[in-house]
């Protein structure tokens, strides 16, 4: 079942939470709506859901080419997964699931295939044996899990999740986001999910949508919005990041003493420019090469993970962070105060100063 | 400290043995020893078959019971009933005036029960505003037992509303929106969802209207007209025992409405713990 929005805008009293969004999500995916708090997107989900209304006269949606705007989210067939998992504490795990065939009104199945079809979900999501415990009972993430089975229940056309993992500890979340990303493998549900962590949107989804100030920023698969950043704000969002200011000068870009070509697909930029590298694109070696570099001191080192995380002084008085393997690092003797020479492999260009 | 029985287990509160002591004390002065000795006096003064003559098998003293505790079963309904959709609206709604409304839902535990007896005789009287739209129906509210059953909802009313109000505030609207999502309509949402998860807060709202309904008397004593095996409370039948200087006939009655009391009570805590299974 797709999901079709289109232009649709929501005002909280003065606060436009959204503005003009239109957005498609195919049959089948797995779309992650990624941004700050604030940005829309759990305005987005909800409306959606049809437990928020778009403003009155704003957007169209559409599930499969069926116009749902005005549908009450009883009728909408969406299963929701809340922050909060919002059991229902006074049920067993197994009354909790089956809420759903249990409040059906026509074709209410009978009792041996409600057992059934609960049985199985809890199969499903790995807590059989659990069904007569009570939510009280259960850990966070056990809890969220009976929340997904109870909205897989209805057999929803659309699963829609809620910061599903947000209240639960590193570990938890982890696991839990590799699980649903194979949940989501196996039943192919078209399923839309809001999250501020973008470490969760880059491994789970298949499409991200980067929200900021209720617009999209960027839709596209976690490569490209991690790699082809299409806004500085989508480059800030997806990681940390090195800012310069610089000047376009033909067909280089000119920032701290450097002068750099930068990539074709910013060749309409002038003047004044932003200039944005990762920290493992910051690259850096004790002697100067023949390759253009930044002289600086080195300020700080950590070097517990996987990478070495390096803080940089230039001459120019700019500071700049760079990541470097621990091999790398065991061969070049690294100390605070010790000058070292930098170069950016990859450069991002954004117009404006 | 005896393996097995501690009183005391090691905690980070401080001052056990002082509260405890005070919690005893007040208890004893102002519940126990009242109470005890009221079933002392009676005991010592009067035998079983006395006892049970004087204020059980007594059809004066029975219908009064059937009297208290039927209108005060009554009256504890209807503040159930009722008193969960006053909260309901004072949680759910705003509308102009609300914090007027939330203030009055108090004022009968303050007006003195006597005037709201009064007032609420004036109203229903087959004269009264109200009372003069029964009468022709043949429906006598005022000195008959709806009249009773009316008082004693008035002065139970805040109990209800007052238990059930922090309940509802509590419950997230997340719950009603996951079960709609489920497909429920909003009278499943308020049967399966609602209802259960207020249960425990409305049965000691219950509890609490039934008990002040069975021991009130200032408001009744108005309305109800008191006529002997009709309607005639059990605490006014007290009284009128006291005044004819009947002290254990008067005491005997108080023992055996402390009992049912008790046991009302401890009917209803059973029922609450029951409720409460869910929580931890």
């Amino acid at each position: 079942m797709s999901i079709d929005i289109r232009n649709v805008s929501k005002t909280f009293g003065t606060f436009k939470a959204l503005d003009d969004v239109s957005l498609r999500v195919d049959s089948g995916e797995l779309v992650a709506l990624l941004g700050p708090s604030g940005s829309g997107k759990t305005t987005l989900l909800r409306i959606i859901a049809g437990l928020e209304r778009a403003d009155p006269g704003s957007g169209e949606m559409f599930f499969h080419d069926e116009d749902v705007a005005r549908r009450h989210v009883s009728a909408r067939g969406v299963g929701f997964v809340f922050q909060h998992y919002a059991l229902f504490r006074h049920m067993s795990v197994f009354e909790n699931v089956a809420f759903g065939l249990r409040v059906k009104r026509r074709h209410r199945p009978d009792r041996a295939f409600i057992r059934r079809k609960v049985l199985e979900l809890l199969r499903l999501v790995q807590l059989e044996g659990m069904a007569g415990r009570y939510p009280h009972q259960l850990s966070g993430g056990q809890r969220q899990r009976v929340a997904l089975a109870r909205a897989l229940a209805v057999e929803p056309k659309v699963l829609l999740l809620d910061e599903p993992f947000g209240a639960l500890d590193a570990k938890v979340r982890k696991e839990l986001r590799t699980w649903l990303r194979r949940l989501h493998d196996e039943l192919h549900v078209t399923s839309v999910f809001v999250t501020h962590d973008q470490d969760e949107a880059l491994e789970v989804a298949n499409r991200i949508v980067v929200m900021n100030r209720g617009r999209i920023e960027q839709v596209g698969t976690p490569d490209d919005v991690f790699h082809h950043p299409a806004t500085e704000f989508v480059m800030h969002f997806l990681g940390d990041v090195n800012t310069f200011h610089g000047r376009v000068n033909g067909g280089t870009v000119q920032f701290s003493e450097l002068n750099l070509p930068f990539p074709e697909n910013r060749r309409q930029i002038v003047g004044d420019a932003r200039v944005f590298v990762r920290p493992y694109d910051v690259t850096i070696d004790t002697k100067m090469g023949g390759l253009p570099a930044l002289e600086a001191k080195v300020a700080r080192v950590h070097s517990a993970g996987p990478l070495v995380r390096v803080e940089l002084v230039t001459s120019t008085n700019q500071r700049l962070v760079s990541e470097i393997s621990q091999e790398r690092f065991a061969t070049m003797n690294l100390a605070p105060d010790s000058t070292v020479y930098v170069r950016p492999r990859h450069i991002r260009v954004f117009a404006g100063g | 400290m005896v393996n097995g029985l501690h009183w005391k287990r090691p905690s980070v509160l401080p001052g056990f043995g002082l509260c405890m002591g005070f919690m005893l004390l007040y208890m004893g002065l102002l519940v126990l020893i009242p109470l005890g000795g009221l079933v002392l006096f009676t005991a010592t003064r009067l035998s079983a078959a006395e006892l049970w003559d004087r204020a059980i098998a007594d059809p004066r003293v029975l219908a009064s019971y059937r009297l208290s505790f039927g209108a005060s079963l009554i009256a504890a309904t209807l503040n159930a009933g009722f008193g969960l959709v006053v909260a309901w609206v004072l949680v759910r709604y705003t509308f102009p005036g609300k914090r007027l409304v939330d203030a009055m839902v108090d004022l009968p535990f303050a007006l003195p029960t006597a005037v709201s007896g009064i007032a609420l005789t004036t109203l229903y009287a087959h004269t009264g505003w109200i009372g003069r739209w029964f009468d022709p129906l043949g429906i006598q509210v005022a000195y008959a037992w709806p009249g009773i059953v009316i008082a004693l909802t008035l002065i139970g009313m805040p109990f209800v509303v007052r238990t059930v109000q922090p309940a509802l505030e509590d419950l997230e609207p997340e719950l009603e929106e996951a079960a709609a999502s489920l497909g429920a309509t909003r009278w499943q949402t308020f049967r399966r969802v609602i209802l259960p998860a207020v249960l425990p807060a409305l049965l000691t709202g219950f509890a609490m209207a039934l008990a002040r309904a069975v021991g009130e008397f200032g408001s009744v004593y108005f309305i109800a007209g008191n006529m002997p095996y009709r309607t005639e409370i059990a605490p006014l039948l007290i009284l009128i025992r006291l005044e004819q200087f009947d002290y254990v006939g008067a005491t005997a009655i108080g023992v055996v409405m402390l009992v049912v009391a008790f046991a009302l009570l401890l009917v209803i805590n059973l029922l609450q713990w029951w409720s409460r299974r869910f929580q931890t």
